[in-house]
């Protein structure tokens, strides 16, 4: 009952099934109006699309002055665009050759242009993506000649239109793959992938507002249901689209629900309503005339007669089932021979084709082959370039370090005539004071050689008088004189192998020596020396030795030659100051040893000009020196910094205030 | 009469005896030791006036021998006692500044003790 008033609505709809494939008035005049070619272009646009499914060769005269005037201005992407739609009328004209050679083309000139705005920014392109527009659009194509050439990749290029579509989100694109997708599952007997497109299709074209499509994808929903058994949701289906395509006008899609209609009450063995659609669908594929087509999922004529042949078969009447069946074969015989010879073509071309991709990929892959002997051989040559310059840059390195090696031989040559040179500067400063040390013991040998002398004469006359003892006295003193005589002479030998020593290479050895002892001696060197080569010298000095530090394990004439610097050091210092300061300044140096814990301490110190604080952190550096050019090898305190850290372990410091005191201090280890 | 011999060399000492040796005999001398400035000062507090003749060096560590002199002409006034300065260094500079002091006379080492008999014994006229 429920079937029945569905089919009272249905058949109640007013069908229009009269002269529809006349251009609308409008649309004509809009055509005729343009003058402009791009206003041309796009009112063309608009006739293709009245005529795309319905009037093929129609659409392929649109199709193909679009494609003109797109070359005259050479549009890219609405060359690519145009080629593509011409391709498809071809398609379903049965051209195949024609429309391969032509989508190749399309798909070449896409891909090599830019992403320009295209003339026609309509809700079906996406601005700014007219590129991929134009790609998904011609691999849409390239699956719906896959599709009618028989080959099972079609599925394959539907889905990459409809990918590409979707990246760049374009609903037209979209819906367009998966109405083609539904149509095409439920032809392969797959009901479930196909709902599943179709109910996607129906989602983005009545969000894209592409209503003509959307009522495709309804019957295509209805014929799923029907195939999946659940026929309470098939006949919902097929109405919605009915209505739409009726209101529309669209005669392909009244056609197909007709067809559709007529399949649901064959099966439902309801005998008056199949024959009722079998006959309205022959009347209206018959109103659309020239879409007589062989091609898959298409409005067919041969098909029309075949299920009205069936519908008649249902009735029982032969005659008509026969004269119907008679028809159809004539028709199919007629397609059907067309088709083979041209698929027959379209193969042979698309062997040729693979011949020729064969043959260019083989010349491709020589060029590749020889592009990469280039590379190579260019790579080879950077290389050898590269290693050369490395060569070129390790030679002149090795000639400046053999440079370099050379100047430190020099420096080290020159450091250890500079080092000379101040042993000779400091044995300068000790020689008027090493002359009057020496005096002293000579002074002593003198007199009391003298004085033995006279004793000698006094003990020979005491024992001339037979003074024995008296005499024996005298011997006694002779004898403690010439003990000193020979003290003071060893005191001499002694000075003098200082200076000698002081002059030689220091021998690197350690000895056990008085500290005190050797502090005492400098000190007097020292001071002596600068008193005798500068008349108006005045200082006094003075020792404060801790007798408890013993004999330590030092390098004598190393030591030695650090006193004698600090020494000179800070008698230069007071004598510096007395020039400026002569009234009641008493220029002082003293000396002093201490013993604590482990180490001894010598702190040589004076009142001297002391060291201003810019400089305090230079004074241990080489070639440092305040004192007038010429007079200072600016070596001293280095050589002496050396000598105490690195030569015996110790530490030397310095501390001073300027203008009051200057106190170095020489740490050992006892 | 006393005299103090101030040096730092303490073989001077045996020296001194030796070359004097018959008038410290015949008691016409009598000397006396200090071995620095500062134990020279102390000698004389000690034994006021004791001494008539002071012998010292200059260049010694401590209180150098101008340094007693000039303590010596200062402190002891009523009869300060004669002082003679001896000298490694001869010079001008040095002589100046001991006389400017008040120094009696002025040695010169090498020592010439005949000479400086003579000048003892001139002092003591």
């Amino acid at each position: 009952m429920k079937y029945f008033i569905i089919l009272v609505s249905l058949v109640s709809l007013p069908v229009v099934v009269k002269a529809q494939l006349i251009l609308p008035d409008s649309l004509r005049m809009a055509f005729q109006a343009a003058t402009d070619d791009s206003v041309k272009f796009k009112v063309s646009r608009a006739v293709y699309t009245f005529y795309e499914e319905t009037n093929r060769d129609s659409a392929l005269h649109y199709a193909q002055l679009r494609y003109a005037i797109a070359r005259k201005y050479n549009r890219k992407i609405e060359e690519a665009h145009t080629q593509g739609q011409i391709a498809y009328q071809q398609i379903y004209l049965g051209r195949f050759s024609e429309a391969l050679t032509n989508l190749t083309e399309a798909i070449q000139v896409a891909e090599k242009s830019k992403n320009t705005t295209t003339w026609e920014l309509t809700a079906f392109n996406t601005p700014g993506k007219s590129r991929e527009v134009a790609l998904s659009m011609l691999n849409h194509m390239y699956g719906h000649l896959k599709l009618q050439t028989g080959s099972a990749e079609s599925l394959y290029y539907f889905k990459e239109g409809r990918r590409i579509g979707l990246e760049i989100g374009n609903d037209f694109r979209v819906t367009v793959a998966d109405m083609v997708l539904a149509t095409n599952y439920l032809r392969l007997d797959q009901p479930d992938s196909a709902l599943i497109y179709a109910k996607e299709g129906e989602a983005f074209g009545i969000r894209g507002g592409i209503p003509k499509y959307v009522a495709n994808i309804w019957y295509a929903m209805g014929a799923i249901y029907l195939k999946k058994g659940v026929d309470s949701l098939a006949l919902p289906y097929f109405k919605k689209s009915l209505d739409y395509a009726i209101q529309e006008e669209n005669l392909t899609v009244v056609a197909s629900v007709y067809e559709n209609l007529f399949t649901f009450y064959q099966l439902k063995n309801n005998a008056d309503s199949a024959l009722y659609y079998a006959a309205e669908n022959i009347s209206v594929v018959k109103s659309l005339g020239a879409i007589t087509s062989f091609a898959v999922n298409e409005i067919n004529l041969g098909k029309a007669y075949q299920n009205l042949a069936t519908a008649y078969s249902l009735q029982n009447n032969t005659d008509s089932t026969n004269k119907y069946l008679r028809l159809s074969l004539a028709v199919k015989d007629s397609l059907t021979a067309t088709k083979l010879k041209r698929l027959a073509d379209f193969q042979r071309l698309t062997l040729d084709e693979q011949l020729r991709l064969q043959k260019e990929e083989k010349e491709r892959t020589a060029f590749e082959n020889k592009r990469r002997m280039y590379v190579l051989f260019a790579g080879i040559v950077v290389a050898l370039i590269i290693m050369l310059l490395i060569y070129r840059n390790n030679r002149q390195k090795q000639k400046a370090n053999s440079k370099l090696e050379k100047t430190l031989t020099e420096l080290k040559s020159t450091q250890s005539q500079l080092i000379q040179s101040e042993k000779m500067a400091s044995l300068g400063e000790l020689t008027a004071g090493i002359a009057h040390e020496i005096q002293n013991p000579l002074n002593f040998v003198n007199n009391f050689s003298e004085v033995n002398s006279e004793l000698i004469d006094e003990a020979n006359a005491e024992m001339n008088k037979g003074n024995i003892p008296e005499a024996r006295n005298i011997l006694n003193d002779i004898k403690e004189n010439e003990q000193k005589i020979n003290h003071h002479g060893k005191r001499a030998d002694a000075i003098v192998k200082g200076m000698l020593q002081h002059s030689r290479s220091s021998t690197g050895q350690k000895e056990l020596i008085n500290i005190n002892e050797l502090a005492d001696e400098y000190l007097r060197l020292a001071y002596h020396g600068l008193r005798a080569r500068n008349k108006s010298f005045q200082a006094s000095f003075t020792t404060d030795f801790d007798p408890s530090t013993g004999k330590i394990n030092i390098i004598p004439q190393d030591i030695g030659r650090v006193l004698l610097n600090l020494f000179t050091n800070a008698f230069y210092s007071v004598m510096e100051k007395s020039k400026h300061r002569p009234e009641d300044y008493q220029p002082t140096v003293s000396v002093s040893t201490k013993k604590l814990n482990n180490t001894i301490l010598v702190k040589v110190r004076d009142n001297g000009m002391g060291i201003p604080n810019e400089i305090i952190h230079k004074v241990f550096q080489p070639f440092f020196t305040t004192k007038p050019a010429g007079q200072g090898t600016g070596l001293g305190l280095s050589l002496s910094y050396d000598i105490i850290t690195k030569g015996h372990g110790g530490e030397l410091k310095a501390e001073t205030k300027e203008g009051e005191f200057a106190e170095f201090t020489i740490i050992l280890p006892s | 009469m006393k005299i103090l011999v101030v040096d730092d060399e303490k073989d001077v000492q045996v020296l001194f005896e030796q070359r004097f040796r018959k008038e410290i005999r015949s008691g016409e001398m009598e000397f006396m030791f200090a071995f620095s400035g500062e134990e020279a000062l102390q000698f004389m507090q000690s034994n006021e006036h004791e001494a008539v003749l002071i012998l010292s060096d200059i260049n010694m560590p401590g209180m150098s021998g101008l340094e007693l002199l000039k303590h010596i002409k200062e402190k002891y006034e009523a009869p300060p006692p004669v002082v003679m300065m001896i000298t490694a260094y001869g010079d001008a500079d040095n002589y100046n500044q001991a006389m400017k002091l008040g120094a009696d006379d002025f040695l010169t080492k090498p020592l010439d003790f005949t000479v400086l008999k003579e000048k003892l014994k001139t002092n003591l006229v």
